[in-house]
C-alpha cells in the first residue's frame, strides 16, 4: 500500500485523492438538453416501441430466408441441439428450425439456429353479428445470422413471441395484441433503408395493445437501437406506461396522461426519466403523494436527469392520443403465421 | 535483496505508468463508452459454429428424417365436373434409413365432397376444391423379435412394443384424425393447395398428378433430426 500510495503522488493525483479524502461533494455537470424536442424525443420513443415487436423479427426471418438453397441451410424436426434456453415450454415443443453453418461459392452464408413454431386459427364470417375470430401465437427463438458477403440480412440472438386475437363483426371490432422480446435482432431484411430503426435492435420489450372497442397500451422493457439515434442523441429506452385512450376509457382513467414512467439514455449512458402518474387503483391509494404535479392528470410528466429533477425545464408535456388515431400497432395477418416444412425444404423463390 | 525491497523495483514503475496521463484524460475516461451491443470487429458472425471461416462450407446433419406423404383421390362424377371423392393417404417418417423402425407410420382413409360455400371456398384458379375427411385407419406397427405383449388399449396380443404412431410424427402439419381440410388441385400447376386450418391462406401441399379421374400425390422431404429427449 505503501508504494502505491507513493507512486501516485503528483500535482494532479494530489488534488484528486485529497478532495476524496476530505468527503467533499463535486458538482455533478448535467448534460445540456439544448436543442432537444423533449416533448418529440419522449413520443418518439412510444412510437419506436409499438413498432418494437416480434412482427419485425418474424417478417424479417421470412424475407431471408426466401435466400435459402438446397442444404443451406438444412431443415430440421425436433428441438435444435444448441437450445439454450430453460424454458420449459420450449424443450416441450419439438417444431421446425434451421441449423446450418453452410457458406456457398456466391457468398451466403446461414450460421447458428433458429427454431420456430405457431397456431392461428381463423373461423366466422365478417358480415355476421357473430363476426370473423382470428386466433394466432407463435414462437421464434435462436442465435443465427443469414446473409451475403458484407451485407447481414437477418440475425436473431434471443426469444421472440406474440399473439393477436382480433374479431370482426357487423358494426363491431376488437383487437388484440401481445409481443414479448427477450433477443437482438438486426439485419436489412428485418430492417430495411426505410426502417424507423435501421439496423435493429436490443430489447426485453413487453408490449400489450388493445384497439376497436378499447384504445389501450402498456410497454414495460428496454430497447437499446443499434444505429438510429432519437433526436440524434438517444440510443435507449426504457418504458413503464399504461396509455389508455378515449374509446373503453372508466370514469377514473385519465387520458390526458399516462401512469408510469418513461426513460431516454443519450450515447454517454446518461438517462433522462420522465415521470407520470404514479400508479393505478390500489397502488395509487397506498402512497401520499405531497407533490402534485405526481398525481395531477394534466398530461405533463416531471423530468430527471440523472435521478435529478430538472425545475429548470418544468414539466414535459405530451400528446399521447395521436396513438390512438390511425393503427396503433401493425397486427400480424393470418399468413403471417404460416410458416411450415414444406417452405424450408424446397428452394427459396 | 529482501523479498520487500525486490517488489518494490518491480511496482514502482507498473503503478507510476498506471497513474500517468492529465486530468482531461481521466475525466475522459470515465465516460463509459456508447453500448454498441455487438462487438464490432466480427458484427455479422454471432452464430454458434464461428471460428475459422475456411471458405465454402455446409454442415450436414447427423440424423437424417425422411419424410413421405403419398396419396391418391379417386374422383367422381366420370370425366368431371368433379363432386366426390375417395381415397387414401400414407404419411410415414423414416429416420436413418431404418424402414423396418419408422418412427412413424400412419394411414388414413379420404373423403371428399365440394364444400357447401364452393364459389368462396376454393382457390380462385383451381379446378377442383374439396373438403377432406381424414379418417385414421392404421397407425404404426410392431418392433420385431419383441416380447409378447398383451396391450387392451391398443387390441393387441401380438409380439414387440408398437413402434410409429401417430403421436410420434415429428412434422407438426401431419393430419390428426377426423381432421376436415379444404384441398385444391389446380392442373395447371401439377399441385394440390391447402386451406391452410381454414384461413384463407393457400399454401402448395402436395405435387399431385390427374390422369384418368385418379389424382396420385405426394411430398418428400429429407431434414435433420433431432429426437426429443423422454420425460424422465
Amino acid at each position: 500500500m505503501f508504494w502505491l500510495v507513493l507512486a501516485c503522488t503528483g500535482s494532479d493525483g494530489d488534488s484528486a485523492s485529497a478532495a476524496q479524502d476530505r468527503g467533499e461533494a463535486q458538482e455533478l455537470v448535467l448534460p445540456s438538453l439544448e436543442g432537444i424536442d423533449l416533448e418529440a424525443a419522449y413520443l418518439e420513443a412510444v412510437q419506436l416501441a409499438l413498432t418494437t415487436t416480434t412482427s419485425a423479427a418474424w417478417t424479417g426471418h421470412v424475407s431471408a430466408l426466401d435466400t435459402r438453397q438446397t442444404g443451406c441451410p438444412d431443415a430440421y424436426l425436433g428441438i435444435p441441439d444448441a437450445l439454450e434456453f430453460e424454458d420449459e415450454e420450449l424443450e416441450d415443443a419439438p417444431g421446425l428450425f434451421w441449423q446450418d453453418y453452410c457458406r456457398l461459392a456466391g457468398g451466403l452464408y446461414y450460421r447458428g439456429y433458429v427454431a420456430w413454431n405457431g397456431e392461428v386459427e381463423l373461423d366466422g364470417d365478417k358480415n355476421t353479428s357473430s363476426g370473423q375470430v382470428l386466433s394466432g401465437e407463435r414462437q421464434m427463438y435462436g442465435d443465427g445470422v443469414i446473409g451475403v458477403g458484407d451485407e447481414l440480412y437477418f440475425e436473431l440472438d434471443g426469444e421472440v413471441s406474440d399473439a393477436v386475437y382480433s374479431v370482426e363483426a357487423n358494426g363491431y371490432s376488437r383487437w388484440t395484441y401481445s409481443s414479448l422480446l427477450d433477443a437482438t435482432v438486426r439485419g436489412t431484411r428485418a430492417f430495411d433503408d426505410k426502417s424507423a430503426t435501421p439496423g435493429g435492435w436490443r430489447s426485453d420489450l413487453y408490449l400489450y395493445a388493445s384497439g376497436g372497442d378499447v384504445d389501450y397500451i402498456e410497454l414495460r422493457g428496454d430497447t437499446y437501437y443499434q444505429e438510429h439515434r432519437i433526436q440524434e442523441r438517444f440510443d435507449s429506452s426504457q418504458l413503464h406506461l399504461t396509455v389508455q385512450g378515449e374509446l373503453g376509457a372508466g370514469p377514473e382513467d385519465c387520458l390526458l396522461e399516462p401512469i408510469g414512467w418513461m426513460g431516454l439514455r443519450d450515447e454517454n449512458a446518461y438517462w433522462y426519466d420522465l415521470v407520470f402518474l404514479p400508479g393505478a387503483g390500489e397502488e395509487l391509494g397506498e402512497h401520499d403523494y405531497e407533490n402534485p404535479d405526481y398525481v395531477a392528470c394534466d398530461g405533463c410528466g416531471t423530468l430527471y436527469v440523472r435521478g435529478l429533477q430538472q425545475e429548470e425545464i418544468g414539466q414535459v408535456c405530451i400528446d399521447f392520443s395521436e396513438l390512438f388515431s390511425g393503427d396503433t400497432v401493425e397486427l400480424p395477418r393470418a399468413e403471417d403465421f404460416v410458416l411450415t416444412l414444406r417452405d424450408v425444404t424446397t428452394e427459396g423463390p | 535483496m529482501t523479498t520487500l525491497a525486490r517488489m518494490a523495483r518491480w511496482l514502482v514503475p507498473v503503478v507510476a505508468w498506471g497513474c500517468s496521463g492529465s486530468a482531461d484524460d481521466t475525466a475522459q475516461a470515465a465516460l463509459p463508452d456508447a453500448d454498441t451491443g455487438v462487438a464490432e470487429d466480427n458484427p455479422s458472425d454471432t452464430g454458434l459454429l464461428g471460428g475459422v471461416d475456411t471458405g465454402v462450407t455446409n454442415d450436414s446433419p447427423n440424423d437424417v428424417l425422411e419424410v413421405t406423404y403419398e396419396g391418391e383421390w379417386v374422383l367422381t362424377p366420370q370425366d368431371g365436373p368433379y363432386r366426390n371423392m375417395t381415397g387414401a393417404l400414407e404419411v410415414r417418417e423414416i429416420r436413418n434409413g431404418n424402414e423396418e423402425e419408422p418412427w412413424c407410420t400412419v394411414s388414413f382413409a379420404l373423403t371428399g365432397t365440394v364444400p357447401e360455400d364452393e364459389e368462396d371456398a376454393g382457390c380462385s384458379y383451381c379446378d377442383v376444391t374439396l373438403e377432406v375427411l381424414h379418417y385414421l385407419s392404421e397407425e404404426g406397427l410392431f418392433e420385431k423379435d419383441g416380447d409378447p405383449i398383451l396391450d387392451e388399449d391398443k387390441k393387441s396380443d401380438t409380439y414387440g412394443e408398437q413402434l410409429g404412431l401417430r403421436e410420434n410424427c415429428m412434422d407438426p402439419d401431419v393430419p390428426a384424425d377426423q381432421d376436415r381440410w379444404t384441398l385444391s388441385f389446380a392442373e395447371e400447376d401439377d399441385t394440390i393447395f391447402f386451406d391452410y386450418y381454414g384461413t384463407g391462406v393457400w399454401v402448395p401441399w402436395y405435387e399431385g398428378s390427374l390422369v384418368h379421374d385418379t389424382l396420385t400425390f405426394s411430398y418428400t422431404a429429407e431434414v435433420g433430426f433431432v429426437e426429443p429427449e423422454e420425460d424422465p
